[in-house]
């Protein structure tokens, strides 16, 4: 009985082991180092902060807004390249009384109906392939009349490695 | 006999060795990724732009890259290290072949008042007027 044999062919057999056992760690390490910083919610929420503040400073109406002519990326000192060129952001403004109704969109108009997903149905986990969203809900008041502005945002930018 | 006890003891000690590098080296990997480059640049040009979007024209504000500046030192840059491009992004470079871009939604110019530096490792950055798009 070879049994030197034998031992030498284990010694194979352990060194693929070894090669697995490294190559799961390596692959381990590297997906979650790999992993992106997630800022969206985040990102979304300040969006919306700075809509509103637009609209509504202090609660008072931004007339402007209840014109025809009213641009929401220009007068809310947002960027045109972003919203227009990038695929990445989407601001919906809804506003109504009694008497009046208008809604604005800019951006990416598909994630309007990712964010009636993620919002409303029960996700445990939140896929990353949809956007971050972020809802809020104001009132302002103009020449005695109350409004209800309903702001959606939704980001979903990557960030890009150079 | 002996030969044999001798011969089998040295097999086992240089398996026990080469067991030893072999974790070693693997921990060493490990640490070496969960601290790296990438992932400052990432958290450090996602800070300035998520500052960017909440502040307004005028404001001044300061970042600590400390940590990123030493591992600039270690990786031997010592160039621009924020850049601030007409795509509306924020790119942080801290070596020479890395670099990391996080874009901003406000239409507003940005003015990189200083670069951190080993000597000074914290970065200065202004929120100037609009842009004309």
């Amino acid at each position: 009985m070879n049994k030197g044999g034998g031992e030498h062919l284990l010694s194979i057999w352990w060194l693929l082991v070894l090669a697995l056992v490294g190559l799961g760690i390596v692959f381990g390490v590297l997906l979650f180092a790999g992993r992106d910083i997630y800022v969206k919610d985040i990102e979304a929420e300040l969006l919306a902060d700075k809509i509103v503040r637009c609209l509504a400073p202090q609660g008072k109406m931004n007339f402007l807004i209840l014109g025809d002519e009213f641009n929401l990326v220009n007068k809310c000192g947002l960027s045109n390249k972003i919203f227009k060129e990038s695929n990445e952001f989407y601001v919906n403004v809804k506003i109504k009384n009694e008497s009046f109704s208008k809604e604005i969109g800019v951006g990416n108009t598909a994630f309007k109906a990712d964010c009636e997903i993620v919002l409303n149905a029960e996700l445990r986990k939140k896929p990353e392939q949809y956007p971050a969203c972020f809802e809020r809900k104001e009132f302002a008041y103009y020449k005695e009349k109350n409004y209800e502005i309903n702001v959606l945002v939704a980001v979903a930018q990557q960030g890009a490695v150079k | 006999m002996n030969n044999k006890a001798n011969t089998y003891l040295l097999e086992t000690i240089i398996f026990i060795i080469l067991n030893i590098v072999f974790f070693v080296v693997m921990l060493g990997f490990a640490i070496k990724s969960s601290g790296g480059i990438g992932q400052y640049e990432q958290a450090y040009a996602k800070q300035i732009a998520l500052l960017v979007d909440s502040g307004k024209e005028n404001m001044t504000f300061w970042i600590d890259m400390g940590k990123g500046i030493e591992l600039s030192k270690k990786a031997k840059y010592d160039k621009q290290i924020i850049f601030a491009n007409d795509f509306n992004e924020i790119v942080v470079k801290l070596d020479e072949k890395g670099g990391y871009g996080y874009k901003y939604f406000t239409n507003n110019k940005i003015e990189i008042l200083q670069q951190p530096t080993l000597s000074k490792p914290y970065a200065v950055i202004k929120i100037g007027g609009e842009k004309n798009e």
